[in-house]
């Protein structure tokens, strides 16, 4: 297993900083889709990793995932990377080959959002989603949806759907889409539920989110030993020591709750640990992005200087696929009411993996 | 920079047979709390109970890691972090041994010697020998190495005089382990400080309590006059007591007392909320407890790593830093939610209005104790390579 991780995130490293250029970055922010990045990520097995071998995956663990997307994050790699390797993975699920191109993925559980409607395996598309990320972009937009007991996912060719072009705090692809009746083939996926895609992709967005947290502490640990202001350099100023302390305890919290939550989601208690997990990285970014950028000082409040494709991607990524104070809303409505001589055992049980190392 | 190993803090994994070992010991608790031994605690100080303290002894609770032929039980570190979450969460009174079994015994299984293991350790594990600190002194706080306490040669053995202060416990500890300067600060003031065990009987000892800001007492201050102490209490080697202190200091800072000291007033709060909170007030709750949470994890891999035989400073460093910030955003937290929530602490129990009252007036001290605040930050810069 550390083998196949080991691989993968070598491979993940290799492609990502050769190739996640400042221009590549630049352009992408202009709408150029990076076609040469992304033929890396499918010859190096990124894409379909998540998704059985049948279907040209390696059923890669969420723990290796996690190891993947932080490389990608911590290259700010411009690409729907969380939406395909989930996508992908549901695909698979629902016994469907691997769909090629990069995948939008879209996870109805709002009542003002796109609607399925009919039954059976010929279903229709209608309404608007508001910020589909990467909609246009992908090319295929797979629509996640409850059905019944279960759920069903249907691919959408974002040609034929009317696009609003948006974009997020970071300038990522979050286009409004809108269908009109447009005619989707419905498959059922057994043995995952909705909430489980939502846990997955946020385990895979965590990944991005830790990597970038990573790389805003080594650009400020950097930027501090270079610049030189009161005839030293600012590292050898307390005031900056205790500020880059702070972000490497916000940048380790997040590590640790990602890393011990890709060992659970697929468990019992693996709602509230992701739920956990969301919120501390929120609190994580809030303090990661305010330091990195204190200690810059006016280098980092420019587009010259490359901590914003870091920060704002941070900024973009807390509230997406549902905003922290929902998670946070989650977690605490688990526990509120319990009695005061029960919290700990209910807690205790959480996030536990057991066996060996 | 590389990434520093350190700050990755792997997921751990416990033996599920851990798992049956916090049934017991939740078990065992209960268990007092229905014959009356232990209270519902009102308050989150850790207080002293010689009888409960025993009792634990009695079930192989304490020393648990240490070898047999010291009066240890030969468990894992995991198996007594465990044991260490179960007793904080209902806030046992364990007072007596918590720096005896947590501190001082792993200096003395480190640096001892086989004599000093003999002796020391079976007390300790059995309940009846108990340590204080003896770090601090009165103008040696966060810059301990300026330390002014002193041991001077004579016939077998030592003569030692200053003042150290902040020593939790002194009146219910038999033996301090006292860091004091034995030759004089050189170029490098970390040489030439030593490690002595000082039995609190000896004469020219004076012990004066210290009553705390919570209006408890715990903390001593205690002068040593030209006391003697014996060859065979020499710990480690003279002039080398430094790096025993920074060992020391690591198991001091690296437990989940870090971050759940204040656990009852969140089982309290949560308690208090009732089923039908506020969404607002389930969003400051769930905020807490995913802070909670992540601690946890960083604990428990704290505790792995200890496990596998490593001493991790810096990871000790970043858990005491956040987790004694968390417990201070506990109680504003807590205060806003009983307000916003209109949670009548004034009732006849005033449970929660005692815990509160305890957390707030203990929760200062949180930041300061076992290494300040910026003193962990300077370790965490330090292993950033800032310094």
């Amino acid at each position: 297993m550390s083998e196949t991780t080991d691989m993968i995130t070598d491979a993940a490293t290799r492609l990502f900083s050769e190739q996640c250029t400042p221009r590549v970055l630049a352009e992408a922010e202009q709408g150029v889709f990076p076609s040469t990045l992304w033929s890396g990520v499918e010859d190096n097995g990124i894409a379909s990793m998540l998704a059985a071998e049948a279907h040209g995956g390696i059923a890669a663990s969420p723990g290796v995932a996690l190891a993947v997307m932080r490389v990608a994050g911590r290259h700010a790699v411009p690409l729907p990377l969380a939406e395909t390797m989930v996508g992908r993975w549901l695909l698979s699920k629902a016994g469907i080959g691997a769909a090629t191109g990069p995948l939008a993925l879209v996870v109805l559980r709002r009542p003002d959002g796109w609607k399925v409607e009919g039954t059976g395996t010929a279903r229709v598309l209608r309404g608007t989603e508001p910020a589909v990320a990467w909609g246009k972009a992908s090319g295929g937009v797979l629509v996640v949806v409850r059905d019944g007991a279960g759920i069903g996912v249907a691919t959408v060719d974002s040609q034929r759907l009317k696009v609003d072009s948006r974009t997020n705090i970071a300038g990522e692809p979050r286009d409004g889409l809108t269908a009109d009746g447009v005619s989707v083939r419905f498959s059922p996926v057994s043995a995952v539920s909705l909430e489980a895609v939502m846990h997955m992709v946020s385990l895979c967005r965590a990944g991005l989110i830790c990597g970038a947290l990573q790389r805003t502490l080594e650009l400020s640990v950097g930027y501090a030993c270079d610049r030189v202001q009161f005839g030293r350099p600012l590292a050898k100023f307390q005031a900056i020591q205790q500020q880059l302390a702070e972000l490497a305890g916000a940048v380790a919290s997040a590590t640790a709750i990602a890393n011990a939550t890709a060992n659970v989601v697929e468990g019992e208690h693996g709602d509230l640990m992701i739920a956990a997990m969301r919120a501390r990285l929120a609190g994580a970014i809030d303090t990661g992005t305010a330091v990195s950028h204190q200690v810059h000082g006016a280098m980092g409040f420019t587009r010259e200087y490359a901590l914003h494709y870091y920060t704002r991607r941070l900024w973009a990524w807390r509230d997406e696929y549902d905003s922290a104070a929902e998670w946070r809303e989650r977690l605490g409505r688990a526990f509120a009411g319990a009695p005061a001589d029960e919290l700990w055992s209910r807690l205790a049980r959480i996030g536990v993996a057991s066996g060996t190392q | 920079m590389d990434t520093n190993a350190a700050f990755e803090f792997p997921a751990a994994r416990f033996p599920a047979s851990i798992e049956n070992l916090r049934v017991e010991v939740r078990q065992f608790l209960s268990g007092e709390r229905r014959s009356g031994a232990l209270s519902r605690p009102d308050s989150v100080s850790m207080v002293v109970s010689l009888d409960f303290t025993r009792k634990l002894a009695a079930h192989g609770w304490i020393g648990m890691t240490w070898s047999r032929e010291y009066g240890g039980h030969e468990k894992t570190a995991l198996e007594r972090y465990a044991v260490t979450e179960e007793l904080l969460a209902v806030c046992a009174p364990v007072r007596a041994h918590w720096v005896a079994d947590r501190q001082t015994a792993g200096v003395l299984l480190r640096f001892g010697t086989k004599a000093q293991k003999r002796k020391y350790l079976p007390k300790i594990a059995a309940g009846e020998w108990f340590f204080t600190p003896g770090l601090s002194e009165p103008d040696a706080g966060s810059d301990l190495a300026s330390l002014r306490t002193r041991a001077t040669r004579v016939d077998g053995g030592w003569r030692l005089s200053g003042t150290k202060t902040w020593n939790s416990n002194s009146h219910v500890a038999q033996f301090t382990l006292v860091l004091c300067r034995t030759e004089p600060a050189g170029e490098d003031r970390h040489q030439g400080l030593t490690r002595l065990i000082v039995d609190l009987a000896s004469p020219g000892i004076t012990i004066r309590p210290i009553i705390n800001l919570a209006g408890e007492h715990d903390f001593n201050e205690l002068t040593f006059e030209d006391v003697f102490v014996p060859d065979e209490n020499l710990v480690g080697e003279a002039g080398k007591g430094w790096n025993q202190a920074t060992t020391e200091l690591a198991y001091e800072r690296s437990g989940p007392e870090r971050w759940m000291s204040s656990f009852r007033l969140l089982a309290e709060l949560t308690e208090a909320l009732g089923k039908n909170a506020s969404a607002a007030a389930c969003q400051q709750l769930g905020g807490v407890l995913a802070q909670l949470l992540t601690l946890r994890q960083m604990s428990m891999s704290v505790a792995a790593a200890l496990e596998a035989g490593r001493t991790p400073n810096l990871e000790a460093a970043i858990v005491k830093d956040l987790g004694t910030c968390f417990e201070q955003e506990l109680v504003r937290v807590a205060r806003e939610l009983i307000n916003s929530e209109g949670i009548d602490i004034w009732d006849t129990a005033r449970r929660l209005a005692d815990v509160l009252e305890s957390a707030q007036l203990w929760s200062i001290c949180y930041t300061i104790r076992g290494g300040s605040k910026e003193i962990m930050r300077g370790v965490i810069a330090r292993g950033l390579g800032l310094r």
